[in-house]
């Protein structure tokens, strides 16, 4: 018979067994390390392909654009300067100091290749459109750089924005392949080593005009792939990750117990409930749509459900934060007594039924969101049947514009920081034929074709006043990304595009 | 034997075609990889673009037999969302994949084999009792449920263990608990019936009479006797390991296969759903064959047919 004992021993050496793998969390010596915890990381080194926020983040660091977007202003960088000369026709001056991690001038010659690049079809770069229908590009001297316009762009140097440039001969030198996967930029770190599924790293690159002289805080970054809120916030509690982003906002609370620095910052992204008006239901009626933001008690949820980490809409789709943001709006109030008035002078009374595509994981806690607001609106007769939809379905539905009459949706309005990137979307020309309006087409159309900064400005919140009125979504609220960063880290301050000038980063354990 | 493998050989070609062919026609009915890959204020005609410098716009027999051909020459495409060959991402992801569920079968295996042995040699005891309500827990908690759990224990409240990741043979332990878990209760139960049913054979009595160590009888008599739906059960959890334990990689960060097809999947990222469903078709042939190779090795009765 086998003895007991023997088993006891048996299982005993198993457990043992198992013991001796543990110290793995060393703490890190030598050189100053800051790693993040993202829900995304850039899925290649070339920065032309990648257009999550998360993702360029990264790109930042390692690479430079003409101009940057700083504490709520187009500002300048690689470009010192920049005027339109005529209608369709823009002039960049360039710094002279700039240089590549691997030692090729920043020059116009470079810029031309950089932007030339995403123009060219066959090279499928996403942001091809966000570009602008650009005509011509010349090096007109070594750092002056001519864009010329097939038709007048207000925004052509916003647009920029997204135009990472990259060094002509060496991404000649090793071709695309190559190049994404040892990308060499101008920015203030270079990069090191990346896995799209586990992480991305970058050193710091002391020679950068962006550091300015200055001795940079860390020497090394790594952003750490973990999609999973729950591993994402075990990884930050574990002291394995100096930043975790998009906390969940039941957790934020428990982790600035906990000490962590919680910061809550708008991201330039409105929820709303597009109010389909092209199809002939009730929802063609302004003042049933009306109805329906008065219906919805927007401060209630973002309160209960977001704890609070949401800045309310107030009638608009932009944020504060944007190019076009009428100061003096304010939010549909919640009213029911309002709504069931507005609703019975355009005869429906008695309400109506009405399919309400919605999504799930697509945008923070949307499906507890659109599960209360179809309660809410039940209260004055609108019974919402919520369909759920997978996000490819979600996406295709909404281009080809077959989606709702009621559906969810996120407007971004981030590279541009204008309300012209999401604006043209309500026009009565857009494939997606979800709205269309006269007035409001007569509106967004001047704004559009305004060249001059200040009268577009004034041309923009006029626009965003008419559009409260005309009630073409039910305005909800700017989303927050919620970074839990540890006591140690000094001066990391996110921005609504969702990223941070690492330059200002230090460690001080 | 080498009927056997021909036989086999056209078994995987006919699977892999198969497998690859609907893999190819449902993804392409369910929704367009343009949507993720260009901004929400793309033109149509920017889509257009984009459809056709993908080789989306073709008629999809077309497409399909670019597709057989540039597979048959090792070319299954370029990942649309990671821009680079899907062949090099699957790639990648199988060591991770490969060497975690080795780890875990070989962990679940060592410990469940004897477990069922001796819960079947001292049953209606209480090791034998103590063993069944281990395997009852094994078999009924969710994956990630006690990923979770662990990670909070032994890598949150104690710094033992990092949370997650892919590197050092630390980052394997509590993945390894987590899918080993169910697998190890599954083949324990299986092993203390089988052993249970052997156990009260003829020929064991047998052996006892001859005076052969107990070790021996059961051993040689017992175990063999009761290996072949054992070794079932192994390889069927190996197979599907092997293919990737898409929660247990997700808690984990794991950056195995199966997290890779699932991204992909939701990404319409269509070379990658296909290098991938193609390597876990072509395992799935190779680890039944493995087993039907055992079962001929182990019981002569099926050599002998």
């Amino acid at each position: 018979m086998l003895k007991l004992r023997s088993l006891v021993i048996f299982v005993a050496a198993i457990a043992v067994g198992l013991v001796p793998l543990t110290n793995s969390a060393a703490a890190p010596t030598g050189p100053r390390r800051l790693t993040l915890a993202y829900g995304a990381i850039p899925t290649t080194g070339d920065p032309a392909y990648d257009t999550n926020a998360l993702a360029m983040d990264a790109y930042d660091a390692v690479f430079d654009t003409l101009v940057v977007f700083q504490d709520g202003k187009l500002r300048p960088s690689v470009a010192g300067s920049w005027k339109a000369t005529s209608a369709t026709e823009w002039e960049f001056k360039l710094r002279r100091d700039v240089k590549f991690h691997n030692g090729e001038p920043l020059n116009a010659a470079a810029v031309k290749f950089s932007l030339e690049r995403i123009l060219n079809p066959a090279n499928r770069i996403p942001w091809l459109t966000q570009l602008g229908p650009i005509s011509k590009i010349d090096a007109i001297d070594t750092y002056i750089v001519r864009i010329t316009t097939v038709e007048p762009v207000a925004t052509l140097a916003e647009n920029l924005l997204i135009a990472y440039l990259v060094p002509p001969r060496y991404f000649q030198e090793v071709g695309r392949e190559r190049f994404a996967r040892e990308p060499i930029g101008s920015g203030p770190f270079k990069f090191k080593e990346m896995n799209p599924l586990t992480h991305f790293t970058i050193t710091a690159f002391p020679e950068s005009w962006r550091w300015d002289g200055k001795k940079p805080g860390v020497e090394e970054v790594t952003w750490k792939k973990l999609p999973e809120d729950a591993t994402r916030i075990a990884a930050y509690r574990a002291r394995e990750v100096e930043i975790a982003d998009s906390v969940p906002p039941e957790q934020a609370n428990r982790l600035r117990a906990a000490g962590a620095k919680i910061v809550s910052q708008p991201i330039a992204q409105t929820l709303s409930i597009n109010l389909r008006s092209t199809w002939d239901t009730p929802l063609k009626h302004k003042k049933v749509r009306q109805a329906l933001n008065y219906a919805v008690d927007k401060e209630s949820i973002l309160k209960n459900i977001l704890i609070g980490h949401g800045t309310l809409s107030e009638g608009q789709i932009i944020g504060s934060d944007a190019f076009g943001y009428n100061p003096n709006l304010k939010a549909y109030p919640f009213d029911l007594q309002k709504a069931r008035q507005l609703l019975s002078e355009a005869g429906y009374a008695n309400g109506f039924e009405m399919t309400y595509h919605a999504s799930q994981g697509r945008y923070p806690k949307d499906k507890e969101v659109s599960e209360v607001v179809a309660a809410q609106l039940a209260q004055v007769g609108v019974k919402a049947k919520i369909e759920y939809l997978e996000n490819a379905v979600f996406s295709q539905m909404s281009r080809d514009g077959t989606i709702g009459p009621l559906n969810i949706y996120g407007w971004q309005y981030m590279p541009a920081m204008d309300i012209s990137q999401p604006i043209p979307f309500f026009t009565c020309k857009t494939p997606r034929k979800n709205f269309c309006d006269p007035n409001l087409d007569e509106a967004i159309n001047t704004m559009l074709s305004e060249m001059d900064p200040v009268k577009r400005l004034r041309k923009a919140q006029i626009l965003s006043g008419i559009m409260r009125d005309t009630a073409p979504v039910i305005f909800l609220w700017q989303f927050h990304s919620v970074y839990a960063i540890q006591p140690y880290v000094k001066d990391y301050v996110p921005t609504t595009a969702r990223r941070a000038d690492l330059t200002r980063v230090s460690i001080d354990k | 034997m080498a009927g056997f493998l021909a036989r086999r050989l056209f078994d995987l070609l006919i699977t892999v075609l198969g497998v690859s062919t609907l893999t190819f026609a449902v993804l392409r009915m369910t929704g367009d990889p343009v949507d993720f890959m260009l901004p929400p204020e793309a033109t149509q005609q920017m889509v257009a673009e984009m459809r056709h410098q993908l080789g989306l716009d073709v008629p999809l027999p077309v497409q399909y037999v670019r597709f057989l051909v540039g597979a048959a020459r090792g070319d299954l495409g370029e990942s649309f969302h990671y821009r680079e060959p899907a062949l090099r991402l699957v790639a990648s992801a199988i060591g991770p994949t490969l060497s975690l569920a080795a780890v875990s079968i070989g962990a679940a295996v060592a410990i469940a084999v004897p477990l069922g042995i001796v819960a079947a040699v001292y049953r209606n005891t209480m090791v034998d009792k103590a063993a069944m309500v281990l395997t009852v827990f094994g078999q009924s908690v969710p994956f990630f449920w006690l990923g979770i759990i662990l990670v909070i224990a032994f890598a949150v409240n104690r710094n033992w263990l990092p949370t997650s990741g892919y590197g050092s043979p630390a980052h394997f332990v509590l993945p390894t608990i987590t899918l080993a878990a169910f697998a190890l209760a599954r083949i324990a139960r299986l092993t203390r019936s089988g052993m249970l049913d052997v156990l009260g054979q003829d020929y064991m009595r047998t052996a006892r009479a001859k005076g052969l160590r107990e070790a021996v009888i059961i051993g040689r008599h017992g175990l063999r006797n009761a290996a072949i739906p054992i070794l079932t059960m192994i390889g069927l959890h190996f197979g599907v390991l092997m293919g990737g334990a898409v929660v247990t990689e997700t808690i984990f960060a794991w950056p195995g296969l199966g997290r890779l097809i699932i991204t992909s999947i939701y990404l319409r990222d269509y070379p990658v759903v296909q290098a991938g469903v193609l390597y876990m078709a072509l395992v799935f042939v190779v680890i039944n064959s493995a087993l039907d190779m055992s079962y001929w090795l182990i019981d002569p009765t099926i050599r002998r047919e």
